[in-house]
């Protein structure tokens, strides 16, 4: 699954450890959502989609 | 369950402190052993307390990265372990399957000892290695 975290992640200035402690994962979660590589549950997706201040839809690529 | 039900506030979890009083426990059994046990040979206390050492050593390390307020724990890591376990099951079981077999048919003989502390060794130096390598595998599912 594509993401655009990387894109909305440098828009905010924020880094992956920063966003990984605003949704509450390890970092190596966010590197792996970023790569497309880990589907994450509704409530992650939506958290990172809050902590981005955007839908999910904007975010996962389905 | 919330997905960051284990997102850290700052401050050791209990599962660390757990782990420390497992480990004093098993410095006590190796106290108990050394001291009043005179039929115990110091080999067997030797273990013990390197068990225990074990223990404190990740129980720190643990209470050490909580304190920063690293998460240890999220989603993946969970689905990771769930996964590391059922690989770890399959791989004891046809090793148990392999040691039946080689003992009825191979000629080699095992002692229940040799053979129970293979199976202890093998469950969780592959849970280990599953652990190691699906924490870096792409999807899980």
């Amino acid at each position: 699954m594509k993401t655009r975290i990387k894109e909305l992640r440098a828009r905010h200035n924020l880094t992956q450890e920063e966003l990984a402690r605003k949704v509450g994962v390890r970092r190596e979660t966010i590197v792996f959502l970023e790569q497309g590589k880990y589907n994450p549950s509704l409530q992650l997706a939506h958290d990172v989609a809050v902590a981005l201040k955007s839908k999910i839809d904007d975010v996962f690529v389905f | 369950m919330k997905h960051n039900e284990c997102k850290r506030k700052k401050g050791i979890s209990q599962r660390s402190i757990y782990l420390l009083l497992f480990a004093a426990l098993v410095y006590l059994v190796a106290a108990y052993l050394g001291f009043f046990a005179p039929d115990a040979d110091g080999k067997t206390v030797s273990v013990f307390v390197a068990v225990a050492t074990a223990m404190v050593a990740v129980a720190l390390v643990r209470a050490w990265q909580e304190n920063r307020g690293e998460v240890l724990v999220d989603e993946r890591t969970r689905l990771v372990q769930r996964v590391a376990v059922g690989y770890s099951w399959w791989f004891s079981y046809v090793l148990i399957a392999i040691l039946l077999l080689a003992n009825q048919f191979g000629g080699i003989r095992f002692e229940a000892e040799n053979a129970l502390s293979l199976v202890f060794f093998a469950m969780i130096a592959s849970l280990i290695f599953f652990r190691f390598y699906l924490s870096r595998k792409e999807d899980l599912e």
